[in-house]
């Protein structure tokens, strides 16, 4: 015969009062499922979910009622006051639940201030939703945010009609600032007259630039630098500057949050002259727009896809395979950190919920033991609402007064992430971080539902007491239903524990993954730092070469060098430069088959600085001079594409953005990552610095026999003997580069770990606790079973029995959690599928552990049971 | 309780259905009377929370009849309307009709 499931029974039988209307519904849905069993219809379903409902119902009317009910104002005073004066008495308790619950909102309201500065607060310009980011797509190479090329930006700025305005700014140039007597570099951006104001920004101090354009050079200054350099000097405005010798008039600073483009610019400066056209000026510009009214970005989208379909026509050597890409601005600003901030919220949101059951458990057990005063003040007349009332209140404040522990212990922490952070790695918008009312806001809700979570349950229990069996009885029977409570409140502990365990296990294996990849430099010894010739005094590609030579002469003599070259851009740090090429034996391809190389200029001894194998032929030497026939060094990827690393010395190539002309392989050498370690080698190709001086730096790179951050100090001092003049900017060891190049899975990793850890330990505790718990509940039964022959092992299994029924239960749902979340986060994973057995099957060995560990104790502690103290009466 | 409170659209519904079954009726049949008749589901919890405030209000009240050998638990509860219950009613009844008066053409004439 088929009977109702017995847990959805016993749930009616604890939380459900036993009389009135839910006594009623009660015997009736008894009755329906009897028919329905006769009927044989599937009812065991069914009758758990009506049970569900019907637990849910009365649960939210008798917290409705305990919350409305009492004598009005001064009977919730009263209440707060008999509290406070409740939880006083156990001071254990007390500290405990409010530790918890202020560890877990400490991190979730840090988190989500994170998460609210970095991606939910709208950007600081007039009608951010309006704006757009437009990016040159590039098809072949899969670079969908490639810069723009003025001539297509201005063709875009007249054939589109979804833009009210088309502004744009350069990439961040490497600029030499001089004032009086001093040269540093600075960070520059030109930028349209329009830039500021098609954004709706206004500065700070002074203005913005004139939009019709000022026949002289403009200057803006970010707020950063403002503070940096000119101390926050309001005289500033006004002032003469001179930037690669070109004279400028500083006329506003920005505000401190203004991003767009990049966190680093110092200096903006108004575009003068033409704007330049498709076929001699390359790509850099960044392009922004604001929609016109009633258009959106995916309408703008086509249209400019559309336009460029036009421009590959008009234009087909220099626009072939080439494609438009528009998106919110905020999504550009933004980027993919938004994904990793939502995957810690509901990490730490996973942190709090174990948390607030833990204490859920705790109020659970002194409820217990308060069963006979609830018993008596219910017999003395109280009502039930008022117990439950008492019950919520209690919850309440823990929850209030956890919430303070959590919001000065955020405090604290954002303040940290607020400073310490940027230099760490880039997070747009993170040292606006700071708990303002939104996240605060946040923290009372989660204070609230926190509240409810660990109130109702005990409020429940205790307004279910039936005083007569309580007093008469030594309580201790009915103690069981809360044993149950607390084992489901276990299940689920151990089960999120099993989650957040697994993701920081998938995200340590894919940071592992990360750190295996051989970026093809060996960055140990090695210093870098940016020399910058930029400037009227060395206008001539000979001046720039014979100034480096010199440098490296005179840099390669000093003690500690091992070897000293320079290049362009620097490995593992994602800038460059890049062009379309081919093989010279080969007929042209099809312009969406072109592809592109990364160009990299490099002088002195690069390869050997940097610690890049030459796999085949040689390196640049003296024979390729200037008028020599031109050679070029390829990657592997670049070799194996076409002839094999074998094969390609001696072949040709031609560099579209040079000339027509063939370029012999001289050399392959091993592959780069340019970016980071995350993405796959890419087809680059190292030209001699004397064909390429219209970049007019280098990266001096120099290889150390011991500890190459000495070697900062010679650098400077080589580079102000040949000319004081000349900036020095940069200076760092290339381990540093590296680093920041993993810098966020590293932080993921971390975070995931951390978090995993304190999620394992509140569920080692809570198992404890049920188990420890249930044992001295049981110690009368045991003690009996010891007085009659139990062997031990009897005893121990009776205990390990109950923990790895609970630990297990919690292991498969969280390994079916695990196994479902996994996929949200499967875009930030390297090399590791979100099913990884490894992770799973780890999470579920830690979580193992953490049940043995549980069990111990109780199970010790089950074994000294002494039968003649067990079954001495109370 | 006051005669002069009206009676929400639900809590008609109650009364009405325990009506149509006669005398007395199982709290169970009520239900399903009307989920028959108004053709929607009612929730079970709102269903006996409502017959709990009609009871308290004095429109209802019930008898423990004797319970089935197959019941596990003691009591059946048999509901009837009362006095007060009929009048409040009739009240609610009345004052509709009078709202409706001179309606037809708007309501359709659809009447009883």
């Amino acid at each position: 015969m088929h009977r109702p499931p017995s847990w959805a029974q016993r749930m009616l039988d604890r939380l459900l009062p036993d009389a009135g209307a839910a006594r009623t519904a009660r015997d009736d849905l008894d009755q329906e499922f009897e028919e329905r069993v006769q009927a044989s219809r599937a009812s065991t379903l069914w009758y758990g979910w009506e049970a569900v409902k019907l637990t849910a119902h009365f649960g939210w009317l008798g917290t409705k009622r305990a919350l409305r009910g009492g004598d009005g104002m001064m009977g919730w005073i009263r209440q707060v006051g008999f509290a406070l004066r409740h939880l006083r008495r156990a001071p254990s308790f007390t500290a405990t639940a409010v530790a918890t619950i202020g560890l877990g909102i400490g991190a979730t309201v840090t988190i989500y201030s994170i998460l609210d500065a970095v991606v939910l607060d709208p950007l600081p310009y007039d009608r951010p939703d309006e704006l757009v980011a437009v990016w040159e797509w590039n098809v072949p190479r899969d670079r969908p945010r490639n810069v723009a090329n003025p001539g297509n930006f201005a063709a875009w700025r007249d054939r589109s009609s979804t833009f009210a305005s088309l502004t744009a700014v350069s990439m961040t140039q490497p600029t030499t600032l001089t004032d009086g007597g001093n040269a540093e570099e600075v960070m520059v951006q030109v930028a349209l007259p329009d830039f500021f104001s098609v954004l709706g920004v206004e500065a700070a101090e002074g203005r913005t630039f004139a939009t019709e354009g000022s026949a002289e050079m403009e200057v803006v200054l970010s707020h950063r630098f403002w503070n940096e350099r000119f101390g926050g000097d309001g005289e500033v405005v006004g002032r003469t500057l001179e930037l690669n010798g070109r004279t400028g008039t500083v006329v506003g600073v920005l505000a401190p949050d203004f991003v767009v483009f990049g966190e680093d610019t110092d200096v903006w400066r108004s575009l003068q002259g033409p704007l330049g056209d498709q076929t001699n000026s390359g790509r850099w510009m960044m392009v922004l727009g604001r929609l016109s009214q009633g258009a959106t970005p995916e309408a703008a989208d086509q249209e400019l896809k559309a336009i460029a379909v036009g421009l590959a026509e008009e234009f087909p050597t220099f626009n072939g395979g080439w494609s438009v890409h528009v998106l919110p601005l905020v999504d550009d600003v933004v980027g993919d950190v938004r994904s990793t901030l939502w995957m810690f919220l509901a990490a730490v949101g996973l942190l709090l919920f174990i948390a607030s059951a833990n204490v859920a458990s705790l109020f659970l057990v002194r409820a217990t033991t308060r069963r006979r005063e609830m018993a008596l003040r219910t017999a003395l007349g109280a009502s039930r609402g008022s117990l439950a009332r008492q019950m919520l209140v209690e919850g309440g404040l823990v929850a209030a007064f956890g919430a303070l522990v959590g919001i000065a212990c955020a405090q604290v922490a954002t303040t940290w992430v607020a400073r310490a952070l940027p230099a760490a790695f880039s997070l747009p918008r993170v040292e606006t971080v700071s708990l303002d009312g939104g996240v605060l806001l946040f923290a009372s809700a989660l204070t609230a539902g926190t509240a409810l979570l660990f109130g109702v349950l005990p409020s429940l229990q205790a307004s279910s007491v039936n005083p007569a069996r309580t007093l008469r009885s030594e309580g201790r029977a009915s103690s069981r239903g809360t044993v149950r409570l607390r084992s489901g409140l276990v299940v689920v502990e151990v089960a999120l524990s099993v989650v957040l365990v697994a993701g920081a296990g998938l995200f340590a294996r894919s940071f592992s993954a990360l750190l295996a990849v051989d970026d093809g430099i060996e960055p140990e010894e090695v210093l870098v730092g940016r020399v910058n010739l930029a400037g009227q005094a060395y206008r001539g590609d000979t001046a720039k070469i014979s100034f480096f030579e010199e440098l490296y002469d005179s840099l390669a003599a000093a003690p500690g060098v091992e070897s000293v070259g320079g290049v362009t851009f620097l490995p593992m740090n994602g800038l460059g430069a890049g062009t379309s090429y081919r093989p010279a034996d080969r007929p042209p391809p099809d312009e969406s088959e072109r592809r592109a190389a990364d160009i990299r200029n490099v002088s002195g001894d690069y390869f050997d600085a940097m610690g890049i194998e030459l796999i085949r032929g040689r390196s640049f030497d003296e024979r390729d001079v200037a008028d020599a026939p031109q050679t070029v060094i390829v990657n592997r990827a670049l070799a194996d594409r076409y002839w094999g690393a074998e094969e390609a010395i001696g072949q040709s190539v031609i560099v579209s953005w040079i000339d027509d002309t063939p370029w012999e392989v001289v050399g392959v050498v091993e592959d780069v990552r340019i970016v980071g370690p995350a993405e796959d080698a890419r087809e680059t190709i190292y030209i001699h610095y004397e064909y390429a001086t219209f970049f007019p730096w280098q990266h001096v790179t120099l290889r150390a026999r011991s500890d190459p951050g000495a070697l900062a100090q010679r650098l400077r001092s080589s580079v102000a003997q040949l000319d004081p003049g000349i900036p020095v900017s940069q200076v760092q060891v290339m381990q540093g580069v590296v680093d920041r190049a993993v810098a966020q899975p590293r932080m993921q990793r971390t975070l995931m770990v951390a978090f995993a850890l304190l999620a394992t330990l509140l569920a080692t505790v809570g198992l404890y606790g049920v188990l420890a718990y249930a044992v001295s509940q049981r110690v009368r039964e045991i003690g009996v079973r010891i007085a009659l022959g139990a062997q031990p092992e009897g005893v121990v299994r009776l205990v390990v029995a109950q923990g790895a029924r609970l630990a297990g239960l919690g292991l498969l749902l969280g390994l079916a959690g695990a196994w479902m979340g996994g996929r949200f986060v499967a875009g930030l994973l390297h090399q590791v599928r979100p099913g990884d057995p490894v992770a799973l099957a780890g999470a579920a060995l830690v979580l193992g552990l953490v049940a043995v560990t549980a069990c111990a104790a109780p199970a010790l502690r089950a074994l000294r049971v002494a039968p003649v103290e067990a079954l001495r009466p109370d | 309780m006051s005669p002069k409170a009206f009676l929400g659209e639900f809590e008609q519904m109650v009364l009405l259905a325990i009506l149509q079954h006669g005398e007395t009726a199982f709290a169970l049949e009520v239900r399903r009377e009307i989920e028959r008749s108004a053709d929607r589901s009612v929730s079970r919890g709102a269903f006996y929370t409502t017959l709990d405030r009609l009871e308290k209000k004095g429109l209802v009240e019930w008898t423990e009849a004797e319970a089935g050998e197959h019941r596990r638990a003691g009591s059946l509860r048999c509901f009837s309307v009362t006095r007060e219950g009929i009048a409040a009613l009739r009240e609610s009844r009345r004052a509709v009709e009078t709202l409706s008066r001179g309606l037809d053409d708007v309501l359709g004439g659809v009447r009883g």
